[in-house]
């Protein structure tokens, strides 16, 4: 960046206080009214519009799994026909991986990383804002579909040939697979603006050993982003070619591979389930030494494990094709990686452990969600070392033990920790504190309702109840257990039903919070709650990894950047040393726009191939408008 | 060094894929080398990271050099496994 001489620029080393957050509100804020918040690329915003939208999906696919457990409450019950019934386990849980879970986890990552490192803006924000828009139009596709009876009726995995033009009629496949290529474009831009953000834009000093685990996370999250997400978009988009324009990637008959589907499916499908997992031990990392009042036991080793955990994640997918007849000598090798991941997840468990011993919890509604979490964990990854085991899991595959055995990770594993974390950042994202009484209302009976209805499906499987049946026969012996679970789920229900009151009575009128409710040692409670736009009047210096723990009362910052221009410091990868100044985007529309061209593009090649040809034309006009410099001062390099 | 043990492991998983095939039809060892080697250069790597602390200065490099021997020994342990089925599996068995 170069000044003009003998003109000086307005840094935020000179004003006063007042002045300068007059200088910096002005420089960052977003335009009032609708087309200001479409245009809006400041990452707190568009993380509040994530979130928001996956937990409306979140309670969509909750009410879906209510439905499928009416259904089975009963022997040969006729509330849901088997039709619908295929409709409505997909769309749970291809709705809950992708438009729930994922997008949950990359939102928070979105909100949380920019201000745990100490930045004013995430990298690349209009990339950012386009991946919110196209994640949206990702989820409407999906749950329209369904709306008007078309929705996809394959599985969440949609196998081959099943999903093939052969025995797939219609168009439902072909929606399953584009919104899966909607869902992961847009988890591929948060990835990479994580990354970079993480590896280039920390404060001054946070070097490797001192970024917050939460951040670590995040980082190998995105990571596994990038590598895994690449296939599946791959096999949606030669799945739709199989069926639009009669190539035969997964037709045997002419030379293609039914089993090609499952390792390409696969190989992003297992790391999918890191994807989820790796955010919620940064979370529990994060939250309980704030709530046991010491730092972090074992940080080197927590570090080591989501690494290795993020690495390993890559070769445990043949764990899921056991049953297709591969050598047995290769699966074992899958075997020896899906009990050696239990090394770093063990690793996990007793770091928490160390750190609850050691400390003086204070029992607090975040702190109860970590306890149901390592509980339920555990249980988890106990019977994830038993269908690692090949033996064991020919017995099993395709029944509830299965289901019974991802729930207890997926919710265990991923929605505790994640509703611990709505608690313990809900103040920071909104100025306002959420309902103690009514959190241990809803842990109580989440934790409660999650056990005993998933508890009794390990039992279901064993006694040989299959996966996505929609009824059974009254002489089977599953009718008790069955109704049993259906029960238990209302009580579920019930607990995830006060979460949602909890967050919207709170949002309206919580008590407020103030700066560090929490007496939190991390970045982000080192400015206001909600934090202005530009995050941080000036951007801190750290020398420990619990800085507002070591450094209480003051601390120390770094001056010289612009406060007439949107501008970030940007730092070395290793030792956080200040490089440069980097100016970031101002607000634009474009994104949105673009999101709706490609989303108009990928609509329309459910139907056509010439949509690529055509659709791409105003996809192009759209990112000209995106990159055509305006002259302003975020032009600059 | 130790920083290429997730590399070795990677590739040995993929050996794992095919070799079986190739032992199977010509009555070879392949798996059975290729994975004891691997695990052999995983768990050197580990051991070569662990000893260069004793000699490094820097908080930063002794940070990453720990960080490296441990996922060097997080990878080898799956390695020996994988070895340990070598011995006890046959290639041909589906």
């Amino acid at each position: 960046m170069t000044i003009e001489p003998g003109r000086s620029a307005a840094t935020d080393a000179g004003p006063n206080e007042a002045e300068l957050e007059r200088r910096l509100t002005q420089t960052w804020s977003s335009q009032r009214g609708f087309w200001g918040a479409v245009a809006s690329v400041d990452h707190k915003v568009i993380a509040r519009r994530y979130i928001v939208t996956a937990l409306v999906f979140l309670a969509l696919g909750g009410l879906l799994a209510l439905a499928m457990r009416i259904q089975l409450a009963r022997p040969e019950a006729r509330f849901i026909d088997a039709d619908r019934y295929n409709q409505i386990f997909t769309m749970h849980g291809s709705n809950m991986m992708f438009l729930f879970a994922v997008p949950v986890m990359e939102a928070m990552a979105v909100y949380l990383v920019p201000l745990m490192v100490g930045t004013r803006n995430i990298a690349f924000p209009r990339l950012n804002a386009f991946s919110y828009w196209i994640f949206l139009a990702g989820g409407l596709l999906l749950w329209i579909s369904f709306a008007l009876d078309t929705a996809p009726d394959v599985g969440w995995f949609a196998y081959a040939p099943l999903s093939g033009p052969e025995y797939g009629a219609g168009k439902r496949a072909d929606i399953w697979a584009q919104m899966i290529t909607f869902t992961e474009l847009s988890a591929l831009a948060i990835a990479v603006e994580i990354v970079v953000t993480v590896l280039k834009q920390r404060a001054p000093g946070m070097s490797l050993d001192r970024i917050p685990l939460l951040v670590w996370s995040m980082l190998v999250m995105a990571s596994l982003v990038i590598m895994a997400m690449p296939a599946i978009m791959f096999a949606s988009s030669t799945l739709i070619m199989d069926r639009l324009v009669g190539t035969q990637f997964y037709n045997p008959a002419e030379g293609g591979d039914a089993l090609l589907w499952q390792h390409l499916f696969w190989f992003f499908g297992h790391p999918e389930v890191y994807i989820i997992f790796l955010p919620a031990v940064g979370m529990v990392s994060t939250i309980l030494p704030t709530f046991v009042r010491r730092p972090i036991f074992g940080y080197l080793p927590l570090v080591m494990a989501l690494i290795a955990t993020g690495v390993l994640a890559f070769g445990l997918w043949v764990h899921h094709m056991f049953v297709v007849g591969l050598p047995r000598l290769g699966e074992s090798f899958f075997t020896a990686s899906s009990m050696a991941i239990a090394i770093p997840a063990g690793i996990q468990i007793f770091c928490w452990l160390a750190t609850l011993w050691a400390g003086r919890p204070v029992f607090k509604v975040p702190l109860l969600f970590l306890i149901g979490f390592i509980v339920t964990f555990v249980i988890g990854g106990l019977t994830g070392v038993m269908v690692a085991s090949v033996p064991f899991d020919s017995q099993v595959h395709d029944t509830y033990f299965v289901v019974a055995h991802f729930h207890y990770v997926l919710i265990g594993g991923a929605v505790f920790p994640l509703i611990a974390a709505i608690y313990y950042w809900f103040p920071k994202m909104t100025g306002r504190m959420m309902s103690e009484r009514l959190g241990r209302w809803a842990f109580w009976l989440i934790f409660i309702g999650f056990h005993v209805t998933f508890f009794p499906m390990h039992i279901l499987g064993l006694q040989g109840m299959p996966r996505r049946i929609y009824t059974y026969q009254p002489d089977l012996p599953w009718g008790t257990l069955n109704l049993f679970v259906s029960l238990s789920s209302v009580v579920l229900s019930l607990g995830f039903l006060i979460f949602f009151i909890d967050i919207i009575r709170s949002w309206s009128s919580g008590r407020p919070a103030g700066e560090n409710p929490w007496n939190a040692s991390t970045l982000e409670w080192a400015t206001g709650s909600p934090p202005p736009p530009y995050n941080f009047r000036a951007i801190p210096v750290v020398d420990t990894r619990d800085p507002l723990w070591s450094q209480p009362d003051e601390l120390p910052v770094t001056s010289g950047l612009r406060s007439d221009r949107r501008e970030l410091l940007i730092s070395s990868v290793v030792e956080a040393l200040p490089e440069a100044r980097e100016s970031s985007p101002q607000d634009s529309v474009w994104p949105f726009w673009a999101a709706i061209a490609t989303s108009i593009m990928l609509i329309w090649s459910i139907f056509s191939p010439w949509a690529i040809v055509w659709g791409s034309v105003p996809i192009a006009v759209t990112l000209i408008g995106w990159f055509w410099p305006k002259g302003a001062a975020e032009d600059e390099s | 060094m130790a920083d290429g043990a997730p590399a070795v492991w990677a590739v040995n998983m993929q050996l794992g894929q095919m070799l079986p095939y190739v032992d199977c039809r010509r009555e070879t060892s392949w798996t059975l080398t290729a994975t004891f080697a691997a695990a052999f250069l995983a768990a050197a790597g580990a051991l070569s990271s662990s000893c260069g602390h004793a000699v490094t200065v820097s908080r930063m490099m002794l940070f990453i050099s720990r960080l490296s021997a441990l996922v060097g020994f997080a990878f080898a342990f799956p390695l020996l496994l994988q070895g340990a089925a070598t011995l006890l599996l046959s290639a041909c068995e589906r």
